[in-house]
């Protein structure tokens, strides 16, 4: 039975760092290889043979093993998509505070790779952002993880609130909390905007890049979508130039 | 990504009316979570409902819409992401994250300053309330009991 679920384990890609140092499935490993000669019959018998016992073994190790990692990316992106008030740009300080000052999942500069990411795909960009949170950690099962995870608050709060709870929009207590949100959302999404442009490498030399963006899309209402093309095009086309340059 | 929603869900298949709509984009913008989910489950669950189905039918709905205006990030961020980590130190990523991370940091404080408005901002107690949660936020005081807090004090300072 061990030997299945050794089986049913090295199908996982095993070969990444997550899996290393784990005491239980290095053992389990083991036990597989040990076995091994006989791998042919388990894949006539994996059919016939699963029975609920292994199955039940399966999910212990799973439980034991890198599931608790799965576990515990889905929480905090559920903590985060729970109090994420006010569109996309709300979520920034608190996956911030999770991913990169609690949890020091991310480092700064690549805080801010994902930020870049996540706005320049489409999709709402707080989607975006727990996904690729999730693909960094665990690939593509993290990013299942992280992606319920930063759903479903919202999903289960609508739900309520479009079955039960219908006068929500006009209940002056939820009014009156919100009134309180609201400039503190706006207060959390300016607070850390030097110590993020520290990490995303502003300097005075190119302090005019941010400036001109605030000017396009503040003043002039043009879309962000746009400012991304031409900053990503503005870009490459100085790296081209500079290569020209050295040629001459 | 409302107006596109609006375009598809009230004029071309008329699932649910133009008032409806406002009203569900106004409690989709004061829950939690990105707008384009709770409008998609919102209007998921209305537009069900509207054709005389019973509730479990009406949640069954805003969970096909919760999970199809997901889909496409889906993809397009498990592709992107297993590409960027390969592609991180190329030159010409590189070269345009150089101009595209300040450029995003002007998109958030646009975001922020777009936020300031006659709608967030109504009275003097607002700003009190902004100034507090913008230096405490600074004091690397943690966001979410900011946002609970902020809460309380707009239930003890609005009559």
């Amino acid at each position: 039975m061990l030997s299945m679920a050794g089986r049913i384990l090295r199908d996982k890609p095993s070969g990444s760092a997550d899996y290393k140092g784990n005491k239980t499935l290095k053992s389990c490993h083991k036990e597989f290889h040990l076995n091994s000669t006989d791998a042919a019959s388990y894949k006539k018998q994996i059919g016939k043979n699963l029975s609920f016992c292994d199955l039940l073994f399966f999910f212990i190790m799973i439980k034991h093993t890198h599931m608790k990692r799965h576990l515990e990316l889905f929480l905090v992106f559920l903590k985060i998509g729970a109090f994420t008030f006010g569109g996309g740009y709300a979520m920034i300080p608190l996956i911030r505070n999770e991913v990169v000052k609690k949890k020091k999942w991310l480092e700064d500069d690549e805080f801010m790779d994902m930020l870049a990411i996540a706005q320049s795909m489409p999709g709402p960009m707080a989607l975006n952002a727990a996904l690729f949170v999730g693909n960094k950690r665990l690939g593509f099962k993290g990013s299942l993880f992280s992606g319920l995870g930063v759903i479903l608050p919202s999903f289960i709060i609508i739900l309520f609130i479009a079955v039960i709870f219908t006068q929500f929009k006009d209940n002056p207590v939820i009014e009156r909390i919100f009134k309180g949100i609201r400039p503190a959302v706006v207060a959390l999404i300016a607070g850390p905007l030097t110590t993020l442009g520290k990490a995303a490498g502003i300097t005075r030399k190119n302090a005019w890049i941010p400036i001109i963006v605030i000017i396009a899309v503040w003043l002039l209402k043009i879309s962000p979508v746009y400012i991304v093309i031409i900053a990503i095009l503005i870009g490459i086309i100085h790296l081209a130039y500079l290569k020209q340059k050295l040629k001459r | 990504m409302l107006p596109l929603i609006q375009h598809e869900v009230v004029n071309v298949h008329h699932w649910i009316s133009v008032s409806d709509f406002t009203s569900i984009v106004a409690i989709s913008q004061t829950t939690p979570g990105p707008i384009a989910f709770n409008s998609a489950t919102y209007i998921g669950y209305t537009a069900v409902s509207n054709m005389g189905f019973p509730i479990i039918q009406g949640i069954i709905g805003s969970a096909v819409c919760t999970l199809a205006v997901s889909l496409p990030s889906f993809i397009i961020m498990t592709a992107v992401c297993s590409f960027f980590f390969k592609v991180k130190n190329n030159q010409w990523v590189r070269a345009a994250l150089l101009v595209l991370k300040p450029a995003i940091i002007g998109l958030i404080a646009s975001a922020a300053l777009m936020l300031i408005n006659n709608a967030n901002f109504i009275d003097y107690k607002s700003w009190i309330i902004f100034v507090v949660v913008f230096i405490a936020s600074r004091k690397k005081i943690n966001p979410i009991l900011l946002i609970l807090l902020s809460g309380v004090s707009g239930l003890l300072l609005y009559h």
